[in-house]
């Protein structure tokens, strides 16, 4: 599928359960929970978690398709978006009570090349920021990073390592807009 | 607290670290407040998650197991309506018994009885 024919499609399913389309839901299911689900996993690096996710994913996605549009967001974004944030949420509850492995910072993540356009010009824009910097956005992304984990890593307090990496992220902001 | 106008970057550094998921849970619930009634503030998030979402192209997808699907959507949709069979049950059972009964006043000979 292309890219534009792909977006103009998913977009269609979820106008279809905005309105309770039973079929758009199974559809998008059958299209797009492969994709959800290996971002699912590779976030909570464990099945059963990320099955739970992808339940509360299409939950989400059932019950809030109506508040799609007002919101702005680019089909595949919202989706991805979704996951990701159900993952990280899911990832750090497991965190607390040990049911998951603690942050690991030699774990540099998959790095390979992101084929679209945004993503060449996000992973040139990262290039551009401290090594270190670069890497506590992918492992907050990725990972599930909080400002405590980072800035135990980076050896400050909380309150020194948020102001680095703002200014980090406002570096990466003006390289993206350029 | 630090308050977030204290910090560098102000809003827009925030729009970054809500989409990266790193605001505390009060900061979040700020955050949003904020983003209500600023459309120029929610195209920075959005703009954020477009770009943060290109983390996940060399992601390589993996398929679920196919219990899930029916998992999910009984969860969606609600219990699914029972199987055919389940529906007509009630109505084979009904026919079952009436053969039956009059099956043994035929054979009993109740109703020749009643008429002798």
């Amino acid at each position: 599928m292309k890219p534009q024919h792909e977006q103009e499609q998913i977009e269609e399913w979820i106008v279809g359960i905005a309105m309770g389309d039973r079929r758009a839901f199974r559809a998008l299911y059958a299209a797009l929970s492969p994709r959800l689900f290996g971002l699912a996993c590779h976030i909570v690096d464990d099945d059963g978690a990320a099955e739970e996710v992808l339940e509360a994913v299409f939950q989400r996605i059932w019950t809030r398709a109506g508040k799609y549009r007002a919101g702005g967001y680019g089909p595949l974004v919202w989706l991805l978006t979704i996951t990701q944030q159900e993952a990280v949420h899911s990832l750090r509850a497991r965190r607390a009570v040990g049911q998951a492995a603690p942050l690991d910072f030699d774990d540099t993540g998959a790095a390979g090349a992101a084929p679209s356009a945004e993503g060449q010009m996000l992973a040139s824009c990262l290039r551009e920021l401290p090594p270190d910097r670069a890497g506590m956005v992918q492992k907050a992304y990725l990972q599930g990073a909080t400002y405590a984990e980072l800035s135990a890593e980076m050896g400050v307090s909380e309150q020194q390592a948020r102001p680095v990496l703002r200014r980090s992220l406002m570096q990466l902001r003006e390289c993206l807009s350029r | 607290m630090t308050q977030i106008t204290d910090l560098p970057g102000g809003p827009e550094a925030s729009a970054a670290e809500y989409a990266l998921g790193l605001l505390s849970e009060e900061d979040r619930f700020g955050f949003e407040r904020q983003l209500d009634g600023d459309p120029e503030l929610e195209q920075e998030v959005i703009a954020w998650a477009g770009f943060l979402t290109t983390l996940t192209e060399t992601v390589p997808p993996k398929t679920p197991p196919a219990a899930l699907a029916r998992r999910i959507e009984r969860a969606a949709f609600g219990a699914p309506p029972p199987a055919i069979w389940r529906q007509v049950l009630p109505y084979a059972l009904g026919a079952i018994a009436g053969a039956g009964i009059a099956w043994l006043v035929f054979s009993s000979g109740l109703l020749v009885g009643a008429g002798g």
